[in-house]
């Protein structure tokens, strides 16, 4: 239970309109005049605001957060294209290292976007498509709207929090202090009510109009985020026709519709741009796709990452992502698996013969079917390579080379 | 979260109050079985044992909390199992260790286990190297894993698999102060087990 629940704490801000809802006429996805710097109003807003700062200053120290200036200037960079430069004035942006499809914004400006959001976007237009809604909560303030909303609602949404934060503690269950600071740095639960999520698409849209961005690559998000949701359920042979556990559905249950409607309603915004800056992205990303992929190899979710790889794949067949491919293959070890590895890894080796690890990978997947001889060549290859890789002194005694 | 989830957890937090799960005192000098196998350890300081196992073959041990130090044995983890109990077998099911496993595959299945079962956000191996263990030829290893806390912990392990089961001692720290300070009193542990 508590995955699922943390799942929900550490996610929940992004979500769908429902299908139904939209009746727009033509080119209305207006973009209001900005108003500036804009402080908080009244003493609800202003708590908002002080608990917002205190998790921010913990946040801003967190080791969990990913510092790379090239990435972080990426990444703003992109959202201030979507939103206009004045907007981004507003934003401090927080990557934080975990694999999961998420990004949120909180009242007082700060947006925390997970790696596993970079992992599964392909192009810059589909990145600002994810934070232009983000940004579009924050713009409407809809985080203290829900606050009133449950405040003066039925107690037991307050209840649900403060249970749901409860159970959200670590490893065996005895910390309470590691909440707050998991809250800090994974933000806080927030659940959007339809409407609110619909405002923000239409605002979302209007961003992505003014911009020049492709609008319809919104859609192609949700979509690939609904498909690798059925590809984890398929894999552990069960059904999936809901999307409550994704994070970003958290407070929705949804279905393959909504992608659709999305996709409609992009084809809508009038004078649409058609910028994809696909290659500006995966330029931005290639240094830290390895890591991303390992994080993501580590969820233990053979379906989903087997998905999100291929996706990436169709657009660029890379080195590291069929070096991925195998490494996810070989984790799950039927021997049929072991085979596929084996020849992810020679294709990983043929785009990119320097790619030491592959070699690595090749060997442990021979040397796990039983194919001694070449598995030990493969490993060799790889120790004259890397010599001194963590697990070299290992590696030698397993073909005997001590 | 649905009326079923939260009923649970109401229950849960009911039943299950922090203070409720009475540790034992595991006395200095004496061997003890552990995790339910014919695994023995002899500590040479007094440990706490957690009542609470955190997995079908696992058992733990601590000083001052685990969070703080975080001694765990596994004695035995067949064909099939994961290596700790599942927190949510459906939505994060756990990775399970395979006989046919390589010594190098044990610190991968370790990383994924803790990343699920304590959402850590990252897991570097280091030193991986062959060890003797329980009198077999296994594998030993070093970690760094900053936790869902944002404390780095460091860690060690040393792992043989007997008769196509997984014997394993775990022992991660954080690695400020606490991981040295009783770093010795575990490599003892280590080398007073015995199968």
């Amino acid at each position: 239970m508590k995955p699922a629940l943390l799942a929900a704490a550490m996610a929940a801000t992004l979500a769908l309109p429902p299908a139904t809802a939209w009746a727009q006429t033509d080119g209305e996805f207006p973009v209001p005049t900005y108003e500036g710097a804009y402080q908080p109003q009244d003493s609800d807003e202003r708590g908002l605001w002080s608990q917002d700062d205190e998790s921010e200053r913990q946040l801003r120290d967190a080791d969990a957060v990913i510092r790379d200036p090239a990435l972080n200037e990426y990444v703003r960079s992109v959202l201030c294209r979507a939103v206009g430069d004045k907007r981004c004035e507003a934003v401090r942006i927080y990557i934080v290292r975990v694999p999961i499809f998420n990004a949120s914004m909180s009242p007082n400006g700060t947006m925390r976007v997970y790696s596993g959001l970079l992992l599964r976007v392909r192009s810059e237009a589909e990145l600002a498509s994810v934070l232009g809604h983000e940004f579009a909560h924050f713009e409407l303030r809809h985080t203290l709207e829900r606050y009133r909303s449950r405040r003066t609602g039925s107690d037991i949404a307050a209840w649900a929090t403060v249970l749901g934060a409860a159970a959200v503690t670590w490893g065996g269950g005895s910390s309470y202090s590691s909440r707050d600071m998991q809250v800090s740095i994974y933000g806080n639960i927030m659940h959007f009510e339809r409407n609110q999520e619909r405002f923000a698409d239409t605002l979302g849209f209007g961003y992505m109009a003014a911009s020049g961005y492709r609008p319809s690559a919104a859609a192609e998000v949700w979509r690939a985020v609904m498909n690798e949701t059925d590809q984890t359920a398929l894999d552990r042979g069960r059904r999936s026709n809901r999307y409550d556990n994704v994070a970003f559905f958290a407070s929705h249950p949804t279905n393959l519709e909504r992608a659709d409607t999305l996709s409609a309603l992009a084809n809508r915004v009038v004078a649409a741009g058609d910028y994809e800056g696909r290659q500006r992205h995966e330029t931005a990303l290639a240094p830290h796709m390895a890591m991303f992929l390992a994080d993501e190899l580590a969820r233990n979710d053979f379906g989903g990452t087997d998905f999100i790889i291929q996706r990436l794949a169709n657009e660029n067949v890379t080195a590291p992502l069929l070096f991925a491919r195998g490494e996810l293959y070989r984790q799950r070890g039927h021997p049929r698996d072991l085979a596929s590895a084996t020849n992810f890894y020679h294709q990983a080796l043929a785009l990119d013969p320097s790619l030491g690890d592959a070699w690595r990978g090749l060997g442990l997947a021979q040397l796990r079917s039983g194919n001694t001889m070449e598995g030990a060549n493969a490993l060799r290859t790889f120790l004259e390579r890397v010599p001194d890789a963590p697990d070299a002194p290992m590696l030698r005694m397993m073909i005997g080379d001590q | 979260m649905n009326w079923p989830t939260l009923s649970v957890i109401a229950l849960a937090l009911t039943l299950t109050p922090q203070t409720a799960s009475a540790h034992r005192l595991m006395p200095a000098g004496e061997a003890a079985q552990v995790a339910r196998s014919d695994m023995t350890v002899t500590p040479t300081i007094q440990w706490n044992k957690i009542s609470q196992r955190p997995g079908e073959r696992a058992e733990r041990w601590t000083l001052d909390g685990e969070l703080l130090n975080d001694v765990v044995f596994f004695g035995g983890v067949e064909d099939g199992a994961p290596l700790l109990r599942e927190v949510n077998r459906r939505e994060n099911p756990l990775p399970h260790f395979s006989s046919t496993m390589l010594p190098t595959d044990i610190a991968p299945l370790l990383e994924s286990t803790l990343r699920i079962t304590q959402n850590i956000s990252s897991f570097d191996v280091s030193n991986v190297a062959p060890a003797t263990f329980l009198d077999a030829a296994g594998v030993q290893f070093e970690y760094r894993m900053l936790g869902a806390d944002d404390i780095t912990r460091q860690g060690r392990a040393v792992a043989s698999i007997i008769g196509g089961k997984l014997y394993m001692i775990t022992y991660d720290a954080p690695a400020e102060y606490f991981y040295p300070r009783n770093l010795l009193d575990v490599e003892r542990i280590v080398a007073s087990a015995r199968l």
